[in-house]
């Protein structure tokens, strides 16, 4: 009885805690391409919105209305944000790879997942916010 | 079954059995039975808008018809509209997350059964508000989407308070079946069941749910504005007092565009379902799951081009239009992910495929003319024309009717434990593709022939005759496939052949239950060892603790399955994984049936039709009603957890029942609240900002602005209540009461000290709210925090009495209590700092 006893204390369930819970870095990986086009999007509706009906679209800087400037920045900064969630993924997505075949126990594989599906969303994101951005060339002059 | 005495085994079903008669009917809570209610009620509301649309094409289907009256017909594209958004689609869809998705993901119920009630008393008493409509001659005639000034008092009657009363229990439904439905899946999939196993079907109304947090709020802060300006006088929507009428569409549509996604995506999370089952393969899943997450973000960001006519300023025309391309490629991910797996095999073609082969069909169809309109010249051209008519039907019907007779097909067997006939469902899918078509694909030609939105009638010179006698017919067709459908199921229970377990050799977990399930679901939690249970055969629910080896986590998680095996037999429960890689963290107890959401739901409905009879005294009642019923609600019985702690089988298990941090579902119900309430936040200062925008004086009308440093001496009692909670938290870890009942007085008092000197200021100012848009916003945005502070001082009290009065634990329950309390009021100082600002420093 009481080796059974301490063989079911010797199997005690895990409480899936920290080792298998996500870092910062695996849900900047997984999220940051998302998070980089949301702000972009709140900010290029913020400065073609708010920037144009103040009148920001009529100051020029080098030729360049302030609002092409700033959209076009901006547009730089989050797909800059973008590549950069996608290699942490891709790093994550290589360290998580290495646990899952040298840790035949871990069940499922959603940290790897987590990470590969993060490199294909944030490199789409990236494209999405590019494409979206292209508008701001067109508009160089004003609104 | 092991382990359970037959009398223990008959006391476990008992305790998941709910009451018969009335009182079982009020105070269910199992999610199976009232998953059915919400797909039931829907389909109800399906056939009424239906006869609605009929109507409408009756009148249409002949040049300077003299079948309905212009103001009839306004009431009957609103109703139509109103239904089938508001009323059919969403709630049809989230009945159906609500029964299959705990089968799916291996758990016994959702998070929180009461919570799925309320939502579902809400709907029905918002669904019928609508409709009473009718019966007092009162029948809201705006449109769906009630654009202002049309849908301000000046300009409509009493029928559009019914609309945005009936709407607002009916968001309130939304975001609460949203919040169940994102914490279940997150926290309670069965041991194993990690991210990259969970079904497509799963996926999709987790990204549905966590789009309906914030498109459902902000949609609820609109229509609360907007039922404010009609019923109190404020002016947020009126120009004449510096208000904006293009705020209500911005608001709207940021709710409007995300809410057809909300739609599609858990459709199409069916399709990817049936089209596994068919082809036994879906390929490409990371990639569909991509495109889901994708799909999800992107919709919040082309609301803008349902406005391209609204004379924005062209940057912002390209940018949204741009967006709205971008969109196509992540359901152009989906379609071809589906295609690709039915490509060379040889699928049964039984009514479930073919509902979803006329989707893929109809609704490429819808996302090509999306395309078109996506850009802007060729919107100005067709905006308001039976164009868009034919393409949004081409998407909604498409992408989400076809799949939901789809899914009816394949899972109404499980349901009933009776297959559908699959004569009738050939001859429904036929009447129901052929009508669609010859319904809507006129609309297409009508539109570019220049036939408008929202007329009543047209003239005979335009030749539209017969397009629009051609486009009737196909409606009485199309609903004669519907009609079909109803009576398959209604046959179905009489002569239907009785089904076994999996009717469709499929793969995953619901289908491993008895047909229809049992009230538990799941005798012990299954442990998922690959993507599909089924045909993997590695689901364990069989295993004995003989059969497993010894020294590995596989083992753990298998013996603390096997604790929950018909177990516990006196109360409910079931397993709290971790969202990521579903290890088994804690137990979660679930409560039994219940009348608190009835009496929350009944207090809410008569507050709403006080304010629509303008009894404000009742309104009182109503909301006293509410905060009782609630009071109730959030109390847990001390001699219940008394019961909880002490469990055997947290010894069996090795895991907690009362737990705190992200273990706790009340902690994850929080933070799905604190989105809600972020929602909520952003959408009241965007409010703000959009009219400041708009005025050429700010404030507006000559009004002085607000007094600094009264302003900042009472925003400052709610920052100093930031040291007074890490004083809390400090003394909790150290187990000093003394210190935490320091804490929690002092930020009683700081909340006090808030209230009385911010209503002093906001009085000191003499601003109305009725007087100017600038004066509604400060109100609005006062008593915003105001509520939130009387909130946060109620979640503290009651931590507050327990540890004077019952018990002090510092793990467990009394640590979640105060761990939500906490957070709440982390929440309350950073609304109000931003508010500060926006009131104080935006002049």
């Amino acid at each position: 009885m009481k080796d059974e006893s301490s063989r079911e204390k010797k199997h005690r369930c895990p409480q899936g805690t920290g080792s298998l819970v996500t870092s910062v870095w695996i849900w900047f990986g997984a999220l940051g391409g998302a998070v980089a086009w949301f702000l972009h999007l709140v900010l290029a509706y913020v400065i073609a919105e708010f920037g144009c009906v103040s009148g920001l679209g009529k100051e020029e800087w080098i030729g360049i209305s302030v609002i092409a400037w700033l959209g076009i920045m901006v547009s730089g900064l989050m797909i800059a944000g973008a590549l950069i969630a996608s290699g942490a993924a891709m790093k994550s997505q290589r360290r998580w790879s290495l646990v899952h075949r040298s840790n035949q126990d871990v069940l499922g594989n959603g940290q790897e997942f987590l990470a590969k599906s993060g490199v294909i969303s944030n490199l789409l994101f990236g494209f999405i916010i590019l494409v979206q951005s292209i508008p701001f060339v067109f508009y160089l002059h004003g609104c | 079954m092991n382990g359970n005495s037959p009398a223990e085994d008959e006391q476990f079903t008992q305790t998941w059995t709910s009451p018969r008669g009335l009182p079982g009917w009020l105070s269910v809570v199992n999610n199976r039975p009232l998953g059915v209610r919400f797909m039931l009620t829907a389909l109800v509301f399906f056939l009424l808008g239906g006869v609605l649309a009929l109507l409408m094409r009756i009148q249409l289907a002949v040049s300077e018809n003299t079948f309905l009256g212009p103001d009839t017909y306004n009431q009957l594209f609103t109703m139509h509209g109103s239904t089938m958004m508001y009323l059919f689609s969403v709630p049809f869809l989230e009945g159906l997350a609500l029964y299959i998705v705990p089968l799916m993901i291996g758990s016994r119920d959702v998070a929180f059964p009461r919570l799925t009630a309320l939502g579902y008393w809400c709907y029905l008493f918002g669904g019928i508000l609508f409709y009473v409509s009718f019966f007092v001659g009162e029948v809201p005639d705006a449109g769906w989407f009630a654009y202002t000034p049309l849908s301000s008092s000046k300009y409509s009657g009493l029928g559009l308070d019914f609309w945005s009363l009936g709407l607002s229990l009916v968001e309130i439904s939304g975001i609460v079946a949203a919040a169940e439905i994102v914490v279940t899946v997150l926290k309670l999939r069965a041991p194993g069941m990690s991210l990259d196993r969970m079904p497509i079907f799963v996926w999709t109304v987790l990204a549905a749910g966590l789009m309906s947090l914030v498109a459902f709020t902000t949609l609820l802060v609109a229509t609360l504005m907007l039922e404010l300006d009609r019923s109190m006088g404020t002016k947020f929507f009126d120009s004449d007092f510096g208000g904006n009428n293009l705020l209500w569409q911005h608001l709207f549509w940021f709710f409007g565009h995300p809410e057809v996604y909300i739609i599609f995506l858990p459709a199409s999370g069916i399709v990817s379902m049936i089209v596994g089952a068919f082809s036994r393969r879906l390929l490409g899943y990371t990639y569909i799951v991509v495109a889901i997450l994708v799909t999800a973000f992107v919709s919040f960001g082309l609301w803008m081009h349902h406005m391209y006519t609204t004379g924005l300023p062209e940057m912002s025309l390209g940018f949204f239009a741009a967006a709205s391309l971008m969109i196509a490629l992540a359901s152009g991910v989906q379609v071809f992910a589906w295609i690709a797996s039915l490509w060379g095999r040889s699928p049964a073609f039984r009514p479930p495929l073919l509902f979803v082969l006329g989707f893929i069909f109809i609704f490429v169809i819808g996302g090509t003319t999306g395309v078109m309109v996506a850009v802007v010249p060729f919107d100005w051209q067709v905006h308001d024309t039976y164009f868009i008519v034919a393409h949004f039907h081409y998407v909604l019907i498409g992408g989400a009717l076809f799949p939901i007779f789809a899914g009816m097909y394949y899972w109404i067997p499980k349901f009933t434990g009776k297959m559908l006939s699959p004569k009738l469902g050939h001859l429904n899918f036929w009447l129901t593709f052929v009508g669609f078509n010859m319904t809507f694909f006129p609309m297409h030609i009508m539109g570019f022939f220049g036939m408008p939105r929202r007329v009543y009638t047209y003239l005979p010179v335009l030749e539209l005759d017969g397009y629009n006698m051609f486009s009737s017919v196909g409606a009485f067709i199309f609903a004669s496939g519907t009609l079909l459908f109803l009576a398959d199921i209604l046959l179905s229970f009489r002569w239907g052949a009785a089904t076994g377990k999996d009717p469709w050799n499929a793969d995953t977990l619901e289908w491993s239950t008895t047909s229809p399930p049992p009230p538990y679901a799941f005798y012990s939690p299954p442990i998922i060892d690959g993507r599909h249970p089924l045909w993997d055969r590695e689901c364990s629910e069989d295993v004995t603790s003989e059969s497993v080896p010894e020294d590995s986590s596989q083992l753990a998680i298998q013996k603390c399955v096997l604790a929950l095996q018909g177990r516990p037999v006196d109360w409910r429960a079931t397993l709290v994984t971790d969202s990521v890689g579903a290890m088994p963290q804690a137990i979660h107890y679930l409560p039994g049936p219940s009348y608190q959401p009835l009496f929350v739901a009944l207090g809410l409905v008569l507050a709403m039709v006080s304010v629509l009879l303008k009894v404000y005294l009742v309104v009182l009642v109503g909301l006293a009603i509410m905060v009782i019923a609630l009071t109730s609600w959030l109390s847990p019985n001390a001699a219940m957890l008394a019961r909880l702690k002490s469990s055997e089988i947290i010894e069996r298990a090795g895991l907690p029942v009362l737990t705190h941090g992200s273990r706790s579902i009340a902690w994850c119900g929080m933070v799905t609240l604190l989105v809600i309430l972020f929602t909520s936040l952003f959408a009241l200062v965007y409010a703000y900002f959009y009219i400041r925008l708009y005025s050429s004086q700010w404030p507006q009308a000559g009004i002085e602005p607000p007094s600094f440093w009264i302003s900042t001496i009472s925003y400052g009692f709610l920052g100093l209540i930031v040291p007074a909670m890490i004083w809390v938290k400090w003394s909790f870890r150290r187990q000093n009461w003394g210190g935490i009942q320091l804490g929690m007085t002092c930020t009683h008092l700081l909340g006090v000290c808030y209230l009385i000197s911010n209503m002093y200021a906001v009085i000191d100012y003499r601003l109305s709210p009725q007087e100017s848009a600038y004066g509604s916003l400060y109100w609005l945005l006062s008593v915003y925090i105001w509520l939130l502070v009387v909130v946060g001082m109620s979640l503290l009290g009651s931590s507050q009495r327990r540890i004077w009065t019952e018990f002090r634990d510092t793990e467990g329950h009394m640590a979640m209590q105060l761990q939500i309390a906490m957070m709440f009021w982390y929440f309350v100082v950073i609304a109000s700092l931003l508010i500060y600002a926006t009131l104080v420093f935006s002049l």
